[in-house]
């Protein structure tokens, strides 16, 4: 008896081992154990929450209470309420600005840096990349010095090159507040994308370089006859990061104005985050079709970034 | 190396496995703990135990020989925490079997609001101050927090048998918010609102610190101003700050002069119609709006947040701020010395001795999270009993900066000295002058997203207002059909 467990044992521990040694399960195996956790955390975490978002966006609820199931009220009222529609040309304006401008002002910058051969690249690299080591708050707190009416830099500054602004508060006024919070998104999101350019950029071989420079190309003529179109795809990569990411910011806008003054700093995601998580009510269902409406607007820049900026890479 | 790298790694296991089951120790024993005080437990032992009188407190009739820990969410906001960490330490020395997990952050509400979501009630706090986002009258709805309405007939620990209702400060048990009819966080304080202001500064240009009339308040803001000092400032980032100097309680007084102060407080408290449109809250913001045009608050108003319009004060550069009597406490560290607080409401009468409607907000109590066991419930009510104490309450006038809720307090002339100066001055103007207090809460709660909506008119309206920019009138008549369509929503 002890005997023929004991073969069966050793039958079974053979064929496990055979298993083991076979490559497309080892292959299976590998790709299970890699897959799965972040996969996994992407299912929970990811997916399950923004599924859930859109069964949230078809009821009235405030969290707590018992939910009522009310259709698409939700998306009725949103389409009504003019809120979301001025929320939205923020958006639209902080979406046609800052990617344009963070996109324009990291290729010059990383341009000079890999090309000049200046003796303190290093360094430079490092003061540009500094801002995306500080978080939002403190980068909000240090422009709210900058733009203060009373002791602000800007107002120093100004006055130092005989502009008396009489204390002036950009963050104050309807006319300057939106414009104002322009520089901060630039500043904040620069430093990241000269460092992705300088790495893309020196991946350039130094002979085309040398070739436009013996045919009499200046710097900016390199630049956009060489450097950009070798880099496209990540510039189109960038543009859709920068894109998508200002569409959906609303940090540096609730610690900086709140939406103010008189709302006209408002953004699609902080009138989401306040309906969601306001003072006097809570309402995730409404916070959730808003939600799913930035959902759509998202994936329709993207389409649109897609469509501007074609897919056209060049092998060197 | 390698077996360098081996060594350390083994270590590294060993440790991770040594922590791991420390950890589940430790979890175990909590359960255990936790097991012990869940009502079941705590029901049958208090019946168990029922005959055996010795081991209960007599002040309360709690047991004496069961462990319970109170997990406590606190909101370490203008008041600081070293009043209720001497509060803690004498209650832990009177009642040795309750012990206390605190978690404190200005920030709190964010911290309750996450373990709310988790939905885990042996890890919600046992008691939390600070709001919640949204307010309370859903969890009200739905039984999620516990009434301490019973609280106001609780008998103080050193009241000489009087229950708190009783020995509480004139209005207090009045104007208590209330929700669904009950009290859910047991005032254990209260602040005074109105403007606060640099009482050297008014000293010195000797203007009037107690105007008796709108006409006498006016004369003091052009004044001011004539002096190149900002009349008034608060921060336009948080623009109901507004309402701290000219909030519902300003409409009260002005219903009282028209003789409709039944109908207009019913109507606020109920949130009746007009509302918005109610002729003394059109009143109210068109004095705002007037005062705006000649320039009595800072033009770059909106861009300041609490700090900048404070700062504002202490620097010279505004006059007062419309703001809390915590304002003390909060910038106490940003204040010179010898700096003195003054405090002035804002009359909205012609008479000189008509009625000063303030803004008095009994509060920085504690929530009770409902689902807890009915032991832990019980010494956490005791604990708050307990803040009411002469000595506690002592600490939070002296080290909160808050005014007390206790009437006996001003008994003992020593014990009064400790005020700091905002809550005695605000103590002073109420002796001084015809005072009404009211908190301007309502009794129920809009929950549409109309009613935020509603909100939002009013308060992306105010800087405009107070910068003289924008006529309230079509921003209340907005405000207002958007209030209707949350009413019917609600009757829904």
């Amino acid at each position: 008896m002890n005997m023929l467990r004991t073969d069966a044992e050793h039958a079974s521990q053979k064929k496990r081992s055979k298993l083991l040694q076979n490559a497309s399960f080892q292959k299976l195996l590998f790709l299970f154990v890699a897959l799965v956790p972040t996969f996994g955390g992407y299912l929970v975490f990811g997916l399950y929450p923004n599924l859930l978002s859109v069964y949230y966006s078809l009821l009235d609820w405030n969290g707590i209470s018992k939910a009522k199931f009310i259709g698409l009220e939700n998306y009725g009222r949103l389409f009504m309420d003019h809120y979301v529609w001025r929320a939205l040309g923020h958006n639209l304006f902080y979406m046609a600005t800052v990617p344009l401008i963070t996109i324009f002002i990291s290729l010059v910058l990383a341009y000079l840096l890999t090309n000049k051969g200046y003796a303190g690249t290093a360094i430079f690299k490092v003061l540009f990349f500094f801002p995306n080591v500080l978080s939002t708050v403190v980068v909000s707190l240090l422009w709210a010095f900058i733009y203060d009416g009373s002791f602000g830099l800007l107002n120093a500054f100004l006055k130092l090159i005989g502009i008396d602004m009489n204390g002036f508060y950009w963050l104050g006024d309807t006319r300057t507040a939106l414009a104002a919070l322009v520089p901060p998104l630039v500043w904040a999101g620069v430093g990241f994308y000269i460092v992705i350019f300088m790495n893309a950029m020196s991946t350039i071989p130094k002979s085309l370089y040398e070739c436009a420079v013996l045919e009499g190309a200046s710097h900016m003529t390199r630049l956009f006859r060489i450097t950009i179109p070798l880099i496209s795809p990540l510039i189109r990569v960038s543009t859709v990061f920068l894109v998508l990411g200002t569409l959906k910011s609303l940090d540096l806008v609730l610690i900086l104005t709140r939406g103010g003054p008189a709302g006209s700093t408002d953004v699609i995601g902080l009138y989401m985050f306040n309906m969601a998580f306001g003072e006097q009510v809570q309402n995730y269902g409404y916070a959730s079709a808003i939600g799913m409406f930035l959902f759509l607007i998202l994936v329709g820049a993207k389409l649109v970034v897609d469509k501007l900026i074609p897919d056209r890479g060049y092998e060197y | 190396m390698k077996s360098y790298l081996k060594a350390a790694s083994a270590s590294l296991a060993l440790m991770f496995v040594v922590s791991s089951l420390a950890a589940c120790g430790s979890a175990n024993s909590s359960n255990d703990q936790t097991a012990a005080n869940s009502p079941s437990a705590a029901g049958s032992t208090s019946s168990a135990s029922a005959p055996a009188e010795a081991q209960v407190y007599p002040e309360n009739g709690l047991p004496t020989d069961q462990k319970v820990t109170l997990k406590v969410g606190f909101f370490e906001g203008g008041m600081g925490r070293e009043w209720f960490d001497v509060a803690v330490e004498s209650f832990k020395a009177k009642f040795p079997n309750v012990s206390f997990d605190v978690t404190s952050s200005p920030t709190i509400s964010q911290v309750t609001q996450t373990k709310i979501g988790a939905n885990d009630d042996k890890g919600m706090f046992n008691l939390f101050s600070g709001s919640i986002p949204g307010g309370i009258a859903p969890y009200v709805e739905s039984g999620k927090l516990e009434s301490e309405e019973d609280l106001w007939n609780h008998k103080a620990y050193d009241g000489n048998g009087k229950t708190l209702k009783e020995l509480s400060f004139n209005g207090s048990f009045e104007s208590s918010p209330r929700t669904a009819g009950n009290t859910y966080a047991f005032p254990i304080s209260g602040s005074g609102s109105g403007l606060m202001y640099n009482k050297a500064l008014f000293e010195k240009n000797g203007w009037d610190e107690n105007p008796k009339t709108w006409s006498d308040f006016l004369k003091l803001s052009a004044e001011i101003k004539a002096a190149g000092i900002t009349p008034i400032t608060f921060p336009g980032v948080y623009a109901d700050y507004i309402t701290n100097a000219f909030g519902v309680p300003k409409i009260y007084e002005l219903a009282e002069a028209n003789n409709t102060l039944d109908q207009v407080q019913t109507d606020y408290h109920q949130f009746n119609t007009p509302y918005f449109l109610a002729p003394e809250n059109i009143e109210r913001w068109n004095r705002i709006y007037e005062m705006g045009k000649k320039g009595y608050f800072p033009a770059g108003l909106a861009a300041m947040n609490h700090t900048q319009s404070q700062m504002q004060v202490v620097q010279g550069k505004a006059a007062m701020v419309s703001t809390g009597t915590w304002v003390e406490n909060e910038m106490k560290q940003s204040t010179p010395e010898d700096f003195k607080w003054g405090y002035m409401t804002v009359p909205f009468g012609d008479q000189p001795d008509s009625t000063k409607w303030t803004t008095f907000t009994p509060g920085s109590g504690f929530l009770i999270w409902a689902a807890k066991p009915d032991l832990e419930k019980a010494w956490s009510k005791e604990f708050i009993a307990w803040l009411w104490n002469l000595d506690n309450q002592q600490q939070i006038a002296e080290k909160g900066g808050m005014i007390p809720l206790r009437s006996d307090f001003a008994d003992d002339p020593a014990r009064l000295a400790k005020l700091q100066s905002l809550p005695s001055a605000f103590l002073d103007y109420a002796k001084n002058n015809k005072v009404k207090m009211d908190s301007g809460a309502a009794d129920v709660q809009l929950t549409d997203p109309a009613f935020e909506q509603a909100n939002k008119v009013i308060s992306e309206a105010i800087t405009q207002i107070a910068t003289g920019k924008q006529d309230p009138l079509p921003i209340l008549k907005e405000a207002e059909e958007y209030l209707k369509k949350a009413i019917a929503a609600q009757k829904k």
